[in-house]
């Protein structure tokens, strides 16, 4: 009961955000100005618009998985409400899984509204949708359970800001994980091979959760690893978040 | 049964600044504060007061020494459901009302489901929210703020309430109500434990106090006990004496601070002094109108120990 408390308030807390309707708002926006575009489309609307939505709908929750999320915490201590909570037979632990299992209902409603604005939207323009669109949304919300971990690890021992740029900086990166393994391979210095391989293997392989371009195509996917994919993020996840847990059990306020 | 709160040789360092420089917050402390009492802990700003309070409550670790509160170990969860706390000017979240607050602190606390919503009513009526139940505690003004503190602190009936400079920034009409919640809570048998240094109301409300000063408590005890052993004289107002008589009693008194209309009023130093300018009115059919022990008052003790502890520092 205590931890739903704790994820209900941080539930309550961003939608009665402002920063967060902004984002809903904006991400709507974008999805329908797709449609201003159609005369660069050369006859290919249906993929353009279906690509512009995933992607905003991608972009705007990575948003507020970084902003609301690098705030979470940093909010609570710099505002000192944490006193009132970690007073009360409340674990830090149970505080901080609440914070981040509240803040991914945050995401998973606004993926939620995404969603159906983007579905009425094809709807309406008649363009065809098939269930393939909601598997890149699916694995578009996991991605997002490792950037609110990392997000949420930072805002543990950091500013809000340095920790939305170091956030954005390993999703950044994070994408380009593939590269890492590359240059690891064709590198003639072990040095730089052995720098690519720790990162490769340290930094959440983001690039497999991007399945846009294959749903938009029409590609066949593979079921197998996109599971394995989920699967990873549930366990790079939760690794995050235990490394927050551990860093936060031994804080003072 | 056991104390409320015990600490032996407690220690908290804090490191700060670029260079990590220790700083000692709380050095050696040992306080005993009984149940069911209301013990004031006193101390100027930077004294300490605030961190024993959060090592008490949980909010910090101490670096060494030992704290047990009810007979357990402070900060343990179990320890953390029998308190009661109101942090120095508490922050709530805004975007709440004052219902969907307490209700959250009553979930937080482990209050059964069924009990929570009567529990949220009963405090807001306590503390005269009742009618802003439902209006976004942004809106509150400071006062309404310091009794919304006072209502989370209380619900779930906390044995012991921990209360950090509850009176600062309340009028005098808000500390004369925190005064009354404060002595209702003693008179159901609970302790309450609260730093000040608005030593009025202390000295109002207080069964014992304790005096903390860089860290250290310099000095606990019963109220009247601290203030009684610092008599710094007498003072008599006698009746019936004429002139003379006024100018023989002179020299046992430390000070005549009037003599008007048939009334002496004087200072004398020790009780054997007393004896004798009493002797004397009854001899010549005088009265004494009344006798009173000339007590510093907790303000003239206070700052002499700080002044002394300093001086000792020097």
């Amino acid at each position: 009961m205590k931890l739903n408390a704790i994820i209900i308030n941080t539930f309550r807390e961003s939608v009665r955000d402002k920063v967060f309707i902004a984002i809903i708002i904006f991400s709507i926006i974008t999805m329908l100005g797709a449609r201003v575009i159609k005369p660069l489309t050369l006859g290919e609307e249906a993929k353009v618009i279906k690509d512009i939505g995933l992607n905003s709908i991608t972009f705007f929750s990575v948003l507020i998985a970084i902003l609301v999320g690098g705030r979470l915490v940093y909010k609570e201590i710099e505002k000192r409400t944490i006193y009132l909570i970690l007073s009360r037979p409340v674990s830090k632990t149970t505080f901080i899984i609440g914070k981040y299992l509240g803040l991914l209902l945050v995401l998973f409603d606004s993926i939620l509204i995404m969603t159906g604005v983007f579905y009425l939207f094809l709807l309406f323009l008649r363009i065809p949708a098939n269930y393939f669109l909601v598997w890149a949304i699916i694995m578009t919300f996991f991605e997002l359970a490792i950037i609110t971990a990392i997000a949420i690890f930072f805002s543990t021992f950091t500013t809000p800001i340095t920790s939305a740029i170091f956030t954005f900086a390993i999703y950044f990166i994070g994408h380009l994980t593939p590269d890492l393994k590359n240059l690891a391979r064709i590198a003639k210095s072990p040095v730089i091979t052995f720098m690519s391989d720790v990162l490769y293997y340290l930094l959440p392989n983001l690039a497999n959760f991007n399945v846009k371009a294959q749903v938009v195509h029409n590609l066949v996917i593979d079921y197998r690893v996109t599971i394995l994919t989920i699967l990873y993020g549930i366990v790079y996840s939760a690794f995050i978040m235990f490394l927050s847990c551990l860093i936060f059990r031994n804080k003072d306020f | 049964m056991p104390k409320a709160i015990y600490t032996e040789n407690l220690t908290k360092v804090y490191r700060s600044g670029f260079r990590l420089q220790k700083v000692k917050a709380v050095e050696n402390l040992n306080l005993e504060v009984e149940a069911q009492e209301i013990y004031g802990f006193l101390g100027p700003n930077g004294a300490g007061k605030t961190t024993t309070i959060k090592i008490l409550v949980g909010l910090a670790q101490p670096t060494s020494g030992k704290a047990v509160v009810l007979g357990r170990p402070a900060g343990d969860l179990g320890t953390k459901k029998l308190i009661g706390f109101l942090p120095e000017s508490p922050y709530f979240y805004e975007y709440l009302n004052a219902v969907e607050y307490l209700t959250f602190c009553a979930q937080l606390s482990g209050i059964e489901q069924n009990r929570i919503k009567k529990q949220v009513e009963k405090m807001l009526a306590l503390v005269r929210l009742d009618k802003f139940a439902h209006m976004p505690i942004r809106g509150y003004s400071r006062g309404m703020l310091q009794r919304l503190g006072i209502a989370q602190a209380l619900i779930g009936d906390p044995e012991l309430v921990i209360l950090d400079e509850p009176m600062g920034g309340l009028d005098p009409i808000g500390r004369r109500e925190f005064r009354d919640i404060i002595l209702a809570l003693k008179a159901q048998g609970k302790t309450v434990f609260f730093s000040t240094h608005i030593l009025a109301d202390v000295e109002l409300i207080c069964s014992r106090v304790g005096i903390i000063l860089n860290g250290r408590l310099i000095n606990s005890g019963r109220l009247d006990e601290i203030l009684l052993s610092e008599i710094e004289g007498f003072e008599l107002i006698v009746k019936g004496l004429d002139r003379k008589m006024v100018k023989v009693i002179e020299r046992f008194a430390s000070k005549v601070i009037s003599s008007a209309e048939n009334e002496t009023y004087l200072e004398v130093t020790d009780e054997a002094g007393v004896e004798r300018v009493l002797a004397i009115v009854r001899e010549v059919g005088g009265k004494l109108i009344s006798l009173q022990p000339k007590k510093k008052t907790l303000e003239d003790h206070f700052i002499d120990q700080i002044a002394k502890e300093r001086l000792k520092a020097i």
